[in-house]
């Protein structure tokens, strides 16, 4: 037991860390300390970039400094390693939490505060922090999570800027789904992969990528059909910019079919999106 | 090459250290995957449309121009083959991150946001690992640049799970559980306007409407699957547990591929290489056998 306490510490904060965000629907009032640069440039034309580096850094820096403060208090000044270890490790943390949700980072301060007086007790947390880096360095299988933290806190950070991603992977499921897909003069399907490099899947994410690039509404009730086709324009640029063979029909036009439920089974409807004469 | 061989012992796999043969296996595989994405993406993508990271910065599209992407890839071979040889690995790693950050950044630019995992990752993760050795000759190098590299898997399966939790709670699992079919049908269908085959919109019907027709299954399957991404922080553990976990993961993935059609090789591969390593299996095995029926045995 002694030799897995440094892993029973690590799953304890991890599983803190994972579970606080699911209390992240108590109405949140921290929109301030949770939204981008641009909401900030918005509210505080003038002073937007240090009103934004100012909400995002407060709390990660106050929860720093009061953790290293109590903790050289407690160890005087032989443990600087540790010191440092600590102030990094709750920073990091905070951002983690705090870009998760703004409620799960206050939270967290109380779990914390929970932990340390009412379970361990101050002086014993203490000593199970220096014991649990000390049996890491020790046993030398478990890397502390180091890297994760930092890893977790730039991907939530820099959620779009490779080698950083917020793994979005099917996080949400709406109400309808799209497919993109070519029709020619006799209303057949075209298949992509005869004329263009580009497939039906990056079709589809090529469709998104060029909505939030122009800043368009897409998929929603809320989307304008002049922007539609403006997109609609831009994708058949981008499926036939490499042209595999010539495309033997008169005219093409980008479609779009969009499924649903509806009472409890699959229902599609397409709807011609952009339809252009192939030169 | 016999002792390297002779040396390797199947149950050594889990003693909690890594043996150099399985290190070497370990660089040949990832360094393969690596130049074999590397050098697709310098001769498929020639332009960067939706520039993202550093692309927004400088033009990433360079290096896959008619005049530079060969030069890049010899590059990428011979870097590969250092990192291989165990040749200035502090050099070697950084500089393999550097261009890898460069050539994925190029992909992510043509409207593949998240596709190629953290192939770079490894790289910096292992420069990681042989900076703090120069620095400090007492870390166990051998276990941190395998270490190192698990903690990036945990944390990108991690951070999917904060990802669905974040954006859609309990409800992607439970109460949003049918609209999963919608996603079903959208992949496959996605595939028939590619390829014009009925059979893949005829299958995307079949598992969506499976999908609505068990609703208790399929929030087990996508409950499970959270799960496994909430606690992927395992494969940091020990190396049994981590071996034990990629098999799990990757029941997880077959799983996406039987429902979805879709297939993560820049995450899979790697978790396949760091995690269960068949090539050290081969090797082992190949050693075996080459120790126990070749080598002429002294009485």
């Amino acid at each position: 037991m002694k030799a897995n306490r440094h892993k029973l510490i690590l799953i304890l904060n991890l599983v803190a860390v994972l579970l606080l965000p699911l209390l992240n629907w108590f109405n949140p009032i921290d929109f301030y300390f949770e939204d981008s640069l641009a909401a900030h440039q918005k509210w505080f034309p003038s002073f937007y970039f240090f009103t934004y580096l100012f909400f995002k850094l407060f709390f990660p820096v106050a929860n720093g400094i009061i953790l290293y403060g109590m903790l050289r208090f407690q160890f005087k000044t032989e443990n600087r390693i540790v010191f440092l270890l600590i102030l990094i490790q709750s920073m990091l943390l905070f951002f983690v939490l705090q870009t998760i949700g703004f409620v799960a980072a206050s939270l967290y301060v109380y779990l914390l505060l929970l932990i340390s007086v009412s379970v361990f007790a101050w002086g014993k947390y203490k000593n199970e922090i220096a014991k649990c880096i000390t049996v890491a360095k020790e046993s030398k299988v478990i890397t502390g999570g180091f890297l994760f933290t930092i890893y977790i806190t730039l991907c939530l950070l820099l959620p779009r800027a490779y080698p950083f991603a917020k793994y979005t992977m099917f996080n949400k499921f709406s109400e309808h789904t799209s497919v993109f897909l070519l029709r020619n003069n006799q209303q057949e399907l075209v298949p992509l992969n005869e004329y263009s490099t580009v497939d039906g899947n990056h079709l589809f994410e090529l469709y998104v990528a060029t909505n939030e690039q122009h800043g368009f509404m897409y998929l929603s009730n809320e989307e304008k059909e002049v922007e539609q086709q403006l997109v609609c324009k831009e994708l058949l640029h981008s499926i036939f910019a490499d042209l595999k063979k010539p495309i033997p029909f008169d005219s093409i036009s980008l479609n779009r079919i969009d499924y649903f439920l509806e009472q409890n089974k699959i229902a599609s409807h397409e709807k011609q999106l952009y339809k252009c004469a192939v030169e | 090459m016999k002792s390297s061989f002779t040396s390797a012992r199947w149950n050594n796999f889990f003693a909690n250290d890594y043996s150099p043969l399985e290190w070497t296996s370990v660089k040949i595989s990832i360094s393969s995957i690596v130049c074999f994405f590397s050098i697709y993406i310098l001769y498929h993508r020639s332009t960067q449309p939706f520039p993202s990271g550093i692309c927004n910065y400088i033009n990433c599209a360079y290096v896959a121009t008619d005049a530079i992407r060969l030069p890049v890839s010899v590059l990428l071979v011979l870097l590969s083959l250092m990192y291989i040889s165990e040749v200035q690995m502090i050099f070697s790693t950084l500089l393999l991150f550097v261009l890898a950050v460069l050539i994925f950044s190029l992909d992510e630019s043509n409207g593949n946001p998240a596709e190629n995992g953290i192939l770079a990752l490894v790289f910096l993760a292992q420069f990681s690992a042989y900076l703090q050795n120069r620095f400090n000759a007492q870390s166990n190098l051998s276990k941190n640049r395998m270490q190192f590299s698990a903690q990036f898997f945990a944390a990108a399966y991690t951070l999917s799970a904060i990802s669905k939790l974040h954006v859609s709670g309990f409800a992607w699992f439970t109460d949003d559980a049918p609209k999963f079919a919608l996603e079903v049908m959208r992949v496959f269908n996605s595939v028939y306007v590619t390829n014009g085959l009925n059979e893949y919109s005829h299958k995307g019907l079949s598992v969506a409407s499976f999908i609505i027709a068990h609703p208790l299954f399929t929030k087990l399957i996508l409950g499970g699957s959270l799960l496994l991404e909430l606690c992927a922080f395992s494969l940091m553990l020990n190396k049994k547990t981590a071996f034990v976990y990629s098999f799990l993961l990757l029941a997880f993935h077959a799983g996406i591929f039987y429902t979805l059609n879709i297939f993560f090789p820049t995450i899979t591969l790697p978790l396949i290489v760091f995690f269960i390593n068949p090539l050290y299996w081969l090797l082992s095995g190949a050693g075996y056998v080459y120790a126990t029926f070749v080598t002429p045995k002294v009485s």
